[in-house]
């Protein structure tokens, strides 16, 4: 049993709220139920990857301010002392980045494409792959470096990306691509997604 | 695709290469001298930089560059109007244009989102239209036709429309002609096929007006004439006379601020329903063959259609002034998103002045079996601590600034009356706040004093989220977010167990929706 079942159910009013919930078409019960999908941890090299970057800016934003005559002059305040602020913050993010990357998972189902991120606000994010209008394999040089790739989601009304799963590594982000792809002809009749106006 | 030569013999009028009326070069010659006066003219008169340049460099040299100016926006605007040509192959739409690089733009009906209508003033002396073609490929795939005939501009709207419903549908070809004769009438007569649904008259007019507030865009619209505005108060100010009618305010203050306060809610209220008017005035709304129509405005006269296919939500909204008069609109939100603040503007397909039975009976027009429910299921009450927290956060760092900036630590005092005086707000906010499912029809009301009702079939739903803080995984609660394809609707702190049901009950539709025959979509 997953923790919160036991918490959704600990107050009175989520037990009353439940109860009086109205459904008349389906029997829910038999609804395929996507909380008891088991997520997939995305790559383990997914969290050292964004812990580079963080550092990288971390040392590039440090060394900027210990080298910049500008906070010389504030007083009682000594020059690496700033400079010892804006480093330890970025170790603060770097370590909350890890924590952050590790509780990271996905899941493919028939139907839909699950990805869950966050640690304090945990959001988890359910794509229908009906939905799906356009996908695209994305990698910086980093991520390169790190054998790992995003996968844009793209679905129809939206000004931006509907869905990134990031953090897979190649071999897995391609063979999802190409099965996305084909999941997306066969529930399309329509030609493959084009801009709306081609120039 | 294959795509009769302009040339050829057997092309209908649409498929060759047409140009816009000649008279849309001197349109878009005084829309570019306007555009460039209304941006300009703050900044040189305001600040009295016109006068300073003439002087510097002498009046003759700046009559001379401005001629020079405008000779060259009239001769770009005639490039322009030569170099733009458009045509029709069967239900695709090319745009040729470009002044420097010629750019062939090719819209298929299937593709577009939203066609209207415009007819201002100016251009209804010559009896043509302003035809716009929206697309989902951003502003450089909006296609602007300023300047063609009204029947010409019917018939192309007809025909993309009949492409589009077409690819959804799969009707036939020969019944969009019918309706292309049928409606082929020119756009200011006013007659088409269909049925009437609804038209606002005079009081309902009114009412709109007042219930909702567009007195911010008759500001918009003075906006660029502020500076004038302000040294005509300044004038005032300095006029003797008027300052001792003004001494009056200051021997009785209390009646002057009352009097203040009536007269800036009159001009406000006037400002609003002026709009409102100028907006909506003689507005219809009609249905033919699963399309809505609606035609308003009194300069600007204004045509937009929405077809049942591409409409993803409809929202009642009743303003706090609004339930007092008895009086809703709705706005139907389509393929594309409209930020909330737009939907004053032309953009948005708004039915204005509705009286509550009105209300209800336009959206089972819409859908038939779309209803709004008067209860709703509420969420759990620990949204009220949540919103209080949060608010009071904001409202104690507020406090905290305050006092440190007025070096007065006494206004930290106030503290424990922040969350005191956010509460109400609170409750009330959680009070409105509710859901209700029925059948296939998800309904989230949200408001203070107003309510604004959404309602959509759960299977329009693009992507859910779920979001849990770590509070909120302790209480066994979830926000959910069901992202439509005209913009997400959020019901905040649910049950996890209702959460989930209408999670997996919403993938469920969208799937059985998907598997059917694409006619039912």
């Amino acid at each position: 049993m997953h923790p919160w079942r036991k918490l959704a159910f600990g107050s009175r009013t989520a037990r009353r709220l439940a109860l009086e919930f109205r459904n008349d078409a389906v029997d829910v019960k038999n609804l395929p139920a996507w909380e008891a999908l088991a997520l997939a941890p995305i790559s383990r090299r997914y969290a050292p990857c964004r812990l580079l970057a963080v550092m990288l800016w971390g040392v590039v934003l440090t060394a900027a301010v210990g080298l910049s005559p500008e906070f010389d002059d504030i007083p009682g305040v000594g020059d690496w002392r700033v400079a010892a602020a804006v480093a330890g913050l970025f170790l603060l993010r770097g370590v909350l980045v890890w924590i952050e990357a590790r509780y990271r998972a996905w899941a493919l189902r028939e139907h839909d494409l699950v990805y869950r991120s966050g640690v304090v606000v945990q959001s988890t994010v359910i794509l229908p792959l009906a939905r799906i209008q356009h996908v695209e394999t994305v990698s910086g040089p980093l991520e390169r470096a790190f054998g790992l790739v995003r996968l844009n989601c793209y679905s129809a009304g939206g000004l931006s990306t509907d869905l990134v799963v990031a953090g897979l590594e190649r071999t897995t982000a391609e063979r999802v691509r190409q099965y996305l792809l084909g999941r997306i002809r066969e529930l399309d009749d329509e030609p493959a997604a084009d801009g709306g106006a081609d120039g | 695709m294959v795509v009769p030569m302009a040339e050829g013999g057997a092309a209908t009028p649409q498929e060759n290469w047409q140009r816009l009326s000649p008279w849309a070069v001197g349109f878009l010659f005084l829309r570019v001298l306007v555009d460039f006066v209304r941006n300009n003219i703050p900044a040189l008169a305001g600040a009295g930089a016109g006068v300073a340049l003439i002087e510097r460099i002498g009046l003759r040299e700046v009559l001379l560059v401005s001629l020079v100016g405008v000779l060259a926006v009239a001769l770009v605007c005639l490039i322009h109007y030569r170099r733009f040509a458009f045509r029709l192959v069967g239900d695709t739409l090319f745009v040729r244009r470009g002044i420097i690089e010629q750019k062939e733009l090719k819209v298929r009906a299937a593709r577009v989102q939203h066609i209207a209508i415009e007819q201002p003033l100016y251009l209804r002396l010559f009896g043509l239209v302003r035809l716009h073609v929206d697309t989902p490929g951003g502003a450089a795939a909006q296609v602007e036709l300023p300047g063609i005939s009204a029947t010409l501009a019917e018939e192309l709207r007809t025909r993309l429309l009949a492409g589009a419903r077409e690819a959804v549908v799969g009707a036939d070809v020969d019944h969009a002609g019918d309706t292309s004769a049928a409606s082929g009438a020119s756009a200011d007569t006013g007659t088409h096929s269909g049925v009437v649904l609804f038209r606002a008259n005079a009081r309902g007019l009114v009412l709109h007006g007042l219930a909702s507030n567009y007195a911010w865009v008759a500001a918009a619209a003075l906006a660029p004439f502020l500076g004038q505005i302000e040294r005509l108060v300044r004038r005032l100010g300095a006029d003797t006379a008027f300052a001792e009618r003004l001494q009056w305010f200051a021997d009785y203050p209390l009646a002057g601020a009352l009097a203040g306060v009536v007269l800036l809610a009159l001009t406000l209220v006037t400002a609003s329903v002026v709009v409102a008017w100028l907006r909506f005035h003689g507005f219809e709304l009609s249905r033919a063959d699963g399309r809505f129509r609606q035609r308003s405005g009194l300069l600007n006269r204004q045509e937009q259609t929405l077809s049942r296919a591409r409409l993803q939500a409809v929202e009642l909204v009743e303003t706090a002034v609004g339930r007092l008069l008895g009086r809703s609109h709705i706005v139907c939100r389509q393929i594309g998103a409209v930020l909330p603040g737009e939907e004053t503007s032309g953009r948005s397909f708004l039915v204005p002045g509705l009286a509550r039975a009105d209300a209800r009976g336009l959206i089972t027009e819409f859908w038939p079996q779309g209803q709004v429910a008067e209860d709703c299921l509420r969420v759990h009450r620990y949204f009220i601590r949540a919103r209080i927290v949060r608010l009071s956060a904001l409202g104690l760092l507020a406090l905290g600034v305050a006092a440190a900036t007025l070096g007065n630590p006494w206004y930290l005092a106030a503290a424990p009356a922040v969350p005191l005086a956010i509460w109400p707000l609170a409750w009330l906010h959680w009070r409105v706040l509710g859901y209700c499912l029925q059948g296939d029809y998800l309904q989230v009301r949200r408001g203070l004093l107003g309510r604004r009702t959404t309602l959509f079939p759960v299977h329009n739903a693009q992507r859910i989220d779920l979001a849990q803080s770590w509070f909120q995984r302790r209480r066994g609660v979830a926000d959910v977010t069901f992202v439509l394809a005209s913009g997400p609707v959020t019901i905040p702190c649910l049950p996890r167990s209702a959460a989930d049901h209408l999670t997996n009950l919403a993938l469920y539709r969208v799937e059985i929706d998907h598997a059917r025959p694409q006619a039912c979509r």
